[in-house]
């Protein structure tokens, strides 16, 4: 079994620290975990600090490898990270897009291969249809799932998903969720997915990550994290957490406490 | 089943966009034919037929008009042509901004001021570095400018670490320093110099003879294979650069090698014929409107575009008001503009 340790992970933008020391539990193939947090917790600078290190400082080990200090190219082949942004809209279409993905990448598909996996994973995810339109025709919606394609094509060791639901409707939330969640658990790999929506990470996810101002708050079983009183402090908002009638959890959000300067001090930063 | 059925819709496309190429590559060289057997010593086809295959059976003069003066004119059209297109793509794509042009970046702004710094201090050059004749003083002392602006370029972009928003600032900041001291020469300079100025920057194919011909093949030969060994990852570029460079691929170093690309052929085709419409923003966009976004066809079709509409506007710049030459550069933007406001208009596409 292959696993991936992530041990004291600091990165600071000048002077403001954005990942403080952060120590994520192990992760084991077939993991799928979630990454929650308010806005600017450093969720996403979380995952693109795995994917780039840039000045990040980290110590990383995959199996019994420590990959610290691997080449960026390496690093891409272990790890694929789905962006927050979909593809951009221009008149390139889907299957042109994953094609010269393929190829660009220097995947080892043939090209019989490679048509029918790109065939495959775009009916996978309804959009056999717009495969030859270009993207700039697709919803947001359709153009995420492109990104998700993109990503499953590459099928790299470790998944970042960036908020990979976000643009979706209800029925492709948990259609994605729980295709991704089969596919970790088929091929053995591991995911990592930051996620606002909370019912979801509960429901889609082994273990959760909870993260607020670049520091790591709680990890364990969703139901360890996810308490009345987390959900308070971290995300200031009054919850309960029910159970429903076939035994499963969902949190029910009641209102937001009002507390002054809550987005005063911090907005949405992006890494670059 | 149905990836059968997708691929070969696909490949159907593909057929399609390579059978418009070759009409595309049949209509170079139909202007490229017309272009050579116009001028205003009426030359018979026959002759000129004849002429091509064994130049001596022509009478001296007309062996001078067909192989000194009309052959390497019409070639060079093409060739220019290929060359902007190419790095109008490159721009385009690279920098992700459907303005960018290799004139956006303030190279040919840059051998604009080389050229009139030569045309007002030739003295002083021809004084000081002996070894520099007369007739390539304007080319050399523009492309040395060029090169410079270039240089420029690239380190702002080595050293931004490629962030192509600053490319492009940076490009047009070149640019208007270098027009403003252009201006600033035109203003202290004697009204013939300002002439010659003037005259040097609307663009001209007539300044050409064989060795410019040559020179530029052989630069747009040389990057061509480059460009087109990055042809997937421009492709994989139009998905927008979050999704490139998350895939792990480099595109900071992409950029830096295709800045220095661009640059050099822009660079090599200015100096000799002078700052030719917008023939690298117009020949690629066309390109584009018709073949889509695979850079396998669309890189090939940038540069016949361009190439086309360079070489329809020599023939036209001989034959619109006859014993007349009208400069070239002022005739590509009234052939490029219409086209390229009509497609748009018929594809109802963003850009």
């Amino acid at each position: 079994m292959t696993s991936l340790k992530i041990t004291q992970l600091n990165l600071w933008y000048g002077k403001h620290h954005a990942l403080k020391n952060i120590t994520l539990p192990t992760l084991n193939q077939g993991d799928v975990i979630g990454l929650i947090g308010p806005n600017a917790a450093g969720k996403s600078t979380l995952l693109k600090s795995l994917l780039w290190p840039g000045n990040a400082e980290q110590i990383t080990t995959y199996g019994s490898n420590d990959i610290t200090h691997i080449s960026r190219k390496e690093r891409s082949q272990i790890f694929g990270l789905m962006t927050q942004s979909p593809p951009q809209a221009s008149s390139l279409t889907p299957y042109e897009l994953l094609w010269s993905l393929a190829r660009a990448l220097n995947l080892p598909l043939s090209n019989e291969v490679l048509q029918t996996t790109i065939a495959d994973q775009l009916e996978q995810f309804g959009l056999t249809e717009e495969a030859l339109k270009p993207l700039e025709s697709l919803s947001g919606g359709k153009r995420q799932l492109v990104g998700l394609t993109m990503l499953l094509l590459r099928s790299p060791d470790i998944y970042l998903l960036d908020e990979p639901t976000s643009a979706l409707d209800l029925h492709w939330r948990l259609t994605v969720l729980s295709e991704m969640r089969n596919i970790i658990k088929a091929k053995e790999k591991i995911a990592l997915i930051a996620l606002h929506d909370l019912n979801l990470a509960l429901r889609y996810c082994d273990k959760l990550i909870l993260l607020n101002n670049g520091e790591l708050i709680a990890s364990g079983k969703p139901l360890e994290v996810l308490t009345e009183e987390t959900l308070s402090e971290v995300y200031q908002v009054e919850a309960r957490i029910e159970t429903t009638s076939n035994n499963t959890q969902r949190i029910e959000i009641i209102a937001p406490i009002k507390k002054q300067n809550r987005f005063h001090s911090k907005g949405d930063r992006n890494v670059k | 089943m149905k990836s059968t059925n997708l691929h070969d819709q696909y490949k159907f496309k593909s057929l399609q966009k390579v059978s418009f190429l070759i009409c595309l590559f049949t209509l170079c060289i139909v202007f490229l034919s017309l272009d050579i057997m116009t001028g205003p010593s009426n030359l018979s086809f026959l002759t000129i037929l004849n002429g091509l295959i064994s130049p001596e059976s022509l009478s001296t003069t007309d062996k001078i008009i067909l192989w000194d003066i009309r052959l390497p004119d019409a070639l060079i059209a093409i060739i220019i042509g290929c060359a902007l297109g190419l790095a109008g793509i490159e721009t385009q794509t690279g920098l992700n901004n459907p303005l960018a042009s290799p004139f956006t970046l303030g190279i040919s702004s840059a051998a604009v001021l080389g050229a009139s710094c030569a045309i007002v201090f030739a003295s002083v050059f021809t004084n000081n570095i002996p070894f520099l004749p007369a007739p390539i003083l304007v080319p050399a002392v523009s492309l040395v400018f060029a090169l410079i602006a270039s240089l420029l370029i690239i380190s702002c972009t080595a050293f931004q670490s490629g962030s192509k928003n600053t490319i492009i600032l940076f490009g047009v900041a070149i640019m208007f320093l270098c027009n403003a001291l252009t201006s600033l020469l035109q203003y202290v300079a004697s009204a013939e110099a300002v002439q010659q100025i003037v005259f040097w920057t609307i663009g001209n194919l007539t300044k050409a003879g064989w060795s410019e011909v040559i020179i530029v093949s052989i630069i747009f030969l040389i990057t061509l294979p480059f460009s087109l060994r990055n042809i997937w990852i421009m492709t994989l570029l139009r998905s927008g650069e979050n999704q490139a460079s998350s895939t792990g691929l480099n595109i900071e170093r992409y950029r830096l090698f295709m800045i220095l690309r661009v640059s050099v052929l822009t660079a090599f085709s200015v100096c000799f014929v002078g700052t030719i419409g917008f023939i690298g923003l117009v020949g690629p966009h066309i390109a584009r409107l018709i073949l889509g976004e695979d850079h396998r066809f669309l890189l090939p079709g940038a540069c016949l575009c361009s190439a086309v509409i360079l070489s329809f506007a020599s023939l036209l710049s001989k034959t619109l008001i006859p014993g007349i030459l009208i400069p070239v550069g002022i005739i590509t933007s009234f052939i490029g503009v219409p086209i390229l406001i009509a497609l748009i208009f018929m594809r109802g596409q963003r850009l």
